[in-house]
C-alpha cells in the first residue's frame, strides 16, 4: 500500500510533502502538509498551522503539557508541547484511509519577541513528518523524476 | 472514506503547487486561503489578519489550504 506525495518547488531545493488529516484531542479534526523530513526525529506542527488550528503560544501554556525533554532544532530552541494520542491519518492511492497513533510534537515561537522579518520566516516554515511515523514505512523519494511516497 | 472537506483541501493544494508560479504573479508577498481547485476566499500579508477574517465569515482555516505565496523559493535548514 503506497501513500503517494507531492514533491514542492516552492522550495529550493523542491522538498517532499505529504497531505495528511490530523486529529488532535479537544481541537478535533483538520487538514496539514507536512514536509517528509528524515533528519527530524518527531512528527512537529509548527507556528503557522497552530494558528490555522487556533493553538497560539498563549492557549499552549494554558492548555498543553510541555515536552518532558528539550527539542533543539538548527536556529535554537523554541517553546515545545507534546499532544499525546493525535491520530494522523494518510490517504493511500486508492483512496482507503491508513490511520497513525501519535505523540504530537507543538513547537511554537512567541510573536512578541521576533522582529516582524523572523516572524514572517517562521511562518512560512511547514510542519513536518519525523522518523517516529517515517519509520513506520519505506520512503521513496526522487526530485528528479518528480515522486514522493510512502509505502509498507 | 475521504471527506469533500478534505477531497477540496486536497485539489486546493494541488493546484497551488501546481499554478505557484502564475500566483506569485497575482498574490507575491501575501498568504492565500484556497477553497477548493482555483477558488481563492481570503488574501493578506499578515497571516494572523487573514486568520481572523476567514473565522470572522465562518470559515475554519484548518480546514482551507492556507500558503504564502513568494516569488523566492524558501530555503530552510531544518
Amino acid at each position: 500500500m503506497r501513500v503517494r506525495g507531492f514533491v514542492s518547488s516552492r522550495f529550493r531545493p523542491p522538498a517532499p510533502l505529504v497531505e495528511a488529516l490530523i486529529n488532535v484531542p479537544n481541537i478535533g479534526e483538520r487538514h496539514i502538509i507536512l514536509l517528509v523530513d528524515t533528519g527530524a526525529s518527531v512528527t512537529t506542527l509548527l507556528d503557522s498551522d497552530g494558528g490555522r488550528f487556533g493553538m497560539t503560544i498563549d492557549y499552549a501554556r494554558n492548555h498543553l503539557k510541555s515536552a518532558p525533554h528539550k527539542v533543539v532544532g538548527i536556529g535554537g530552541m523554541a517553546e515545545t508541547y507534546i499532544i499525546e494520542g493525535a491520530e494522523l491519518t494518510l490517504t493511500l492511492e486508492e483512496g482507503i484511509e491508513v490511520s497513525e497513533t501519535l505523540n504530537l510534537h507543538v513547537v511554537l515561537h512567541d510573536p512578541r519577541t521576533l522582529s516582524d522579518e523572523e516572524r514572517e520566516l517562521i511562518l512560512r516554515l511547514p510542519s513536518i513528518l519525523g522518523r517516529d511515523v517515517i519509520n513506520r514505512y519505506s520512503l521513496h523519494f526522487s526530485a528528479s523524476r518528480g515522486e514522493v511516497y510512502l509505502e509498507r | 472514506m475521504v471527506s469533500m472537506d478534505y477531497l477540496k483541501f486536497g485539489r486546493a493544494h494541488s493546484w497551488f503547487e501546481r499554478e505557484h508560479g502564475k500566483l506569485a504573479e497575482l498574490y507575491d508577498g501575501q498568504w492565500i486561503a484556497v477553497e477548493d481547485e482555483g477558488v481563492v476566499v481570503e488574501r493578506d500579508k499578515d497571516f494572523n489578519l487573514l486568520l481572523r477574517r476567514l473565522r470572522d465569515r465562518g470559515l475554519d482555516p484548518g480546514k482551507l489550504f492556507v500558503g504564502y505565496v513568494s516569488r523566492e523559493p524558501l530555503v530552510a535548514i531544518l
